[in-house]
């Protein structure tokens, strides 16, 4: 007898240990759902605050009310999201309105501005500071973590205001609250009506090359590297084109590249090795750099951009278009070169493989003072093509404007129509 | 000096005497003035290497020199952006106004003559500088003013990485906590394809708009659902990151992938396969 009670004991112990563990897992599967809900909202408030501010310095760049007009409706729009976001933030009362009001005059003034009830010269005057103040608070509500993988401090406060509020026993009807997906919320059908350039390699006419021949290929460009050891294998067959995976591995480089069956072009290559605190000069990088674009027969690009990083310089080449002495940015390639001694360590030419089809187009002049603002200065203008919304590729007056409070812009106006194809802040 | 000279030629007829000790001050007069046009011409000549190292600068440079770069253009007024060691528009127009204002050849880039004309011009607090750089502090390096005071709060986490301009740094940190926290034990590839799929994910139409919701978009990802997500990323994870930023896409446009030894879901399999990295296939 006493034995069974023992027994009922133990099995009852056990039992609840189990029953404990399992709570507890279940508990943290919750608080970790509930920090991604959490983290996901609040980044996403983060990124529109960001957006946001860009699109107030888009509204302080111009004076033609053509082309404010855009900018304009991106601000009353963005400040309405930024609003549904931060109403879904579990942030103390006070602050939630005091943002949430803030938020609506920008957007009510935004509005104003386009119906033409308040002056151009006033919003930018109020704008400038109201920027500063949305970028602060992105900053704050950026993704971020603290050490060990532990969670970020409003994240975390969040979760523990939730839980603390509920107690213990209410965690089951926690759970019902942050929604539990099942496989049906994820996207079943791939959209096949992606435009990308990228897809249209399938259409490339060259003539298929062998496993053999991808291999002689990759030792004549990369000369450096033909003792390697290569792996080849060939893209599934459904891939969107048929290509070569070429895994090649020399002493301390590892990397691999990529060639289309049909032609063998070039698509990417990318390499990794360890690296030497040592660091060449920009002009013998550039040097580099120039070496490599001729040596892989891209002689009719020019170098855009270069950044400079930890290991690696990275680098941006568009096509120059003979016609008119424009650059196809669509028509690029980019390329890594190490910092140390200079080596390429990786090649993306997927978007150069098929050259952009341009349709000539007026050149009408254009009259910057009355397009910028008082503020803004153009510093430089040069020919290059963009695509429009219609994804057609227009020829530009590329404009390098500036401001010394708001910062540097890149805007792409059309030759012809002089709509504002695209702007773009610079670092 | 002169004098012991003097002292020693007494037995010298004493016009004579002093028509020498005359010549000797002149010659020594003239020595010391050769040493200490030499050592001016040499202490100036070596100024440059006590500053920056030999290298030009341009746009696009990163690291010391530029932080230097920007500390002296700061301390005498031309530079009020942040200094982050990123030679980027706001240091390349800061620098084009001190040459035209030290008629120095206007070319926004920083060779010997205007390194040389910059240094004379400005103090740079190296120490005080790379302080507040290693503590994450906001600061500011103007001339005429206590440093300390011009140290401000803790400013945004940052990745010290030049990106497109169509990139944050929040948008690197977050992608390479995805990266790190689901393909760490990948090579450089597949951690450089994870990165590749996020942002196709973006711009796909049947996902969301933005980096921050493609990555938490619920049953997405598993360093999401696990947690993994918020482990802080290494080096190699943002460097993957960087290249996928900078357009590499090792996957061919693929927007799903999963490794086939732990997959649970049926349907993944019926997606159109593109290739394998490491333990995971790629899929369109």
């Amino acid at each position: 007898m006493k034995k069974f009670g023992w027994i009922i004991v133990v099995a009852a112990a056990a039992l609840f240990l189990v029953y404990h563990l399992s709570v507890q897992a279940q508990n943290t599967r919750l608080e970790t759902a509930l920090a991604n809900q959490y983290a996901n909202q609040l980044t996403t408030a983060s990124e529109q605050l960001t957006v946001l501010s860009d699109s107030i310095d888009q509204t302080l760049l111009f004076k033609d009310k053509a082309a404010l007009d855009k900018p304009l409706d991106d601000v009353w729009r963005v400040s309405s999201d930024v609003r549904a976001s931060i109403s879904a933030l579990p942030i103390d009362q006070e602050t939630s309105t005091v943002w949430m009001n803030y938020l609506t005059r920008i957007g009510n003034g935004a509005s104003q501005v386009k119906a033409g009830k308040v002056p151009i010269e006033e919003w930018q005057k109020n704008m400038t500071s109201a920027r500063d103040n949305l970028r602060s608070l992105s900053d704050q509500w950026a993704f971020t973590t603290r050490e060990d993988g532990k969670k970020d401090y409003i994240v975390a406060s969040f979760v523990q205001n939730k839980v603390s509020k509920e107690n213990e026993k209410s965690w089951k009807a926690l759970g019902s609250s942050v929604k539990t997906y099942t496989e049906s919320d994820f996207p079943m059908t791939a959209s096949e009506t992606d435009q990308q350039k990228k897809k249209d390699l399938q259409h490339i006419e060259d003539a298929e090359i062998s496993m053999d021949q991808v291999k002689q290929k990759f030792r004549e460009l990369f000369p450096e590297l033909k003792d390697a050891k290569l792996h080849v294998t060939e893209s599934a067959k459904d891939a969107p084109y048929p290509f070569y995976h070429v895994e090649f591995h020399k002493g301390i480089r590892i990397g691999y590249a990529d060639f289309t069956k049909k032609g063998g072009h070039l698509l990417s290559f990318l390499l990794e090795r360890p690296f030497d605190n040592t660091t060449i000069s920009v002009e013998q990088m550039k040097a580099k750099a120039l070496k490599y674009m001729k040596s892989f027969d891209y002689a009719d690009t020019k170098m855009v951009d270069f950044r400079e990083n930890n290991i690696a310089w990275h680098l941006a080449f568009a096509r120059n278009d003979a016609e008119n002495n424009a650059l196809v940015y669509a028509d690029g390639v980019q390329l890594k070169v190490a910092k140390d001694n200079g080596e390429l360590l990786g090649l993306n030419a997927m978007e150069y493989i098929q050259k952009e089809k341009l349709v000539p187009q007026k050149v009408i002049p254009i009259n910057y003072d009355e397009l910028f603002s008082g503020n803004f200065t153009v510093e430089e203008e040069r020919l290059s093509y963009v695509e429009n919304q219609q994804l057609q590729q227009r020829l530009a007056y590329e404009v390098l404007t500036r401001s010394d409070t708001i910062g540097t812009y890149k805007i792409y106006i059309d030759t012809e129509t002089h709509e504002i194809l695209h702007s773009e802040k610079l670092p | 000096m002169l004098d012991f000279f003097c002292i020693f030629s007494k037995n010298l007829p004493k016009l004579y005497k002093k028509e020498r000790c005359r010549l000797k001050q002149i010659k020594y007069i003239l020595i010391s003035l050769v040493i200490c046009t030499a050592s001016y011409a040499l202490l100036n000549q070596e100024q440059p290497t006590q500053a920056f190292s030999a290298q030009i600068l341009e746009r696009g440079a990163y690291g010391d020199d530029v932080i230097e770069l920007q500390a002296r253009l700061q301390y005498i007024g031309y530079y009020t952006s942040e200094i982050d060691g990123k030679f980027g528009y706001s240091t390349y127009w800061a620098l084009r106004n001190f040459q035209e204002k030290y008629g120095l050849p206007v070319d926004g880039m920083l060779g010997e003559k205007t390194k040389k004309k910059l240094v004379n011009a400005s103090e740079f607090n190296e120490k005080f500088v790379h302080e507040q750089i290693k503590k994450g502090n906001s600061f500011t390096h103007y001339g005429g003013k206590d440093l300390k005071a011009q140290v401000k709060n803790k400013k945004p986490e940052s990745t010290n990485m030049q990106l497109p301009p169509k990139y944050t740094e929040k948008d690197l940190k977050l992608i390479a906590n995805a990266v790190y926290g689901e393909s760490r034990g990948e090579p450089y590839e597949g951690q450089v394809a994870v990165a590749a799929v996020i942002l196709n994910r973006v711009d796909h139409p049947d996902f969301p708009n933005t980096i921050s919701e493609v990555i938490f978009q619920p049953r997405a990802f598993t360093a999401v659902a696990d947690g993994q997500i918020w482990l802080e990323p290494n080096e190699r994870a943002k460097e993957a990151v960087l290249d996928a930023l900078n357009g590499w896409d090792p996957t061919e446009n693929a927007i799903y992938y999963f490794n086939p030894e732990t997959a649970t879901s049926e349907w993944i399999w019926s997606r159109p396969q593109i290739k394998k990295i490491g333990q995971h296939i790629f899929c369109s």
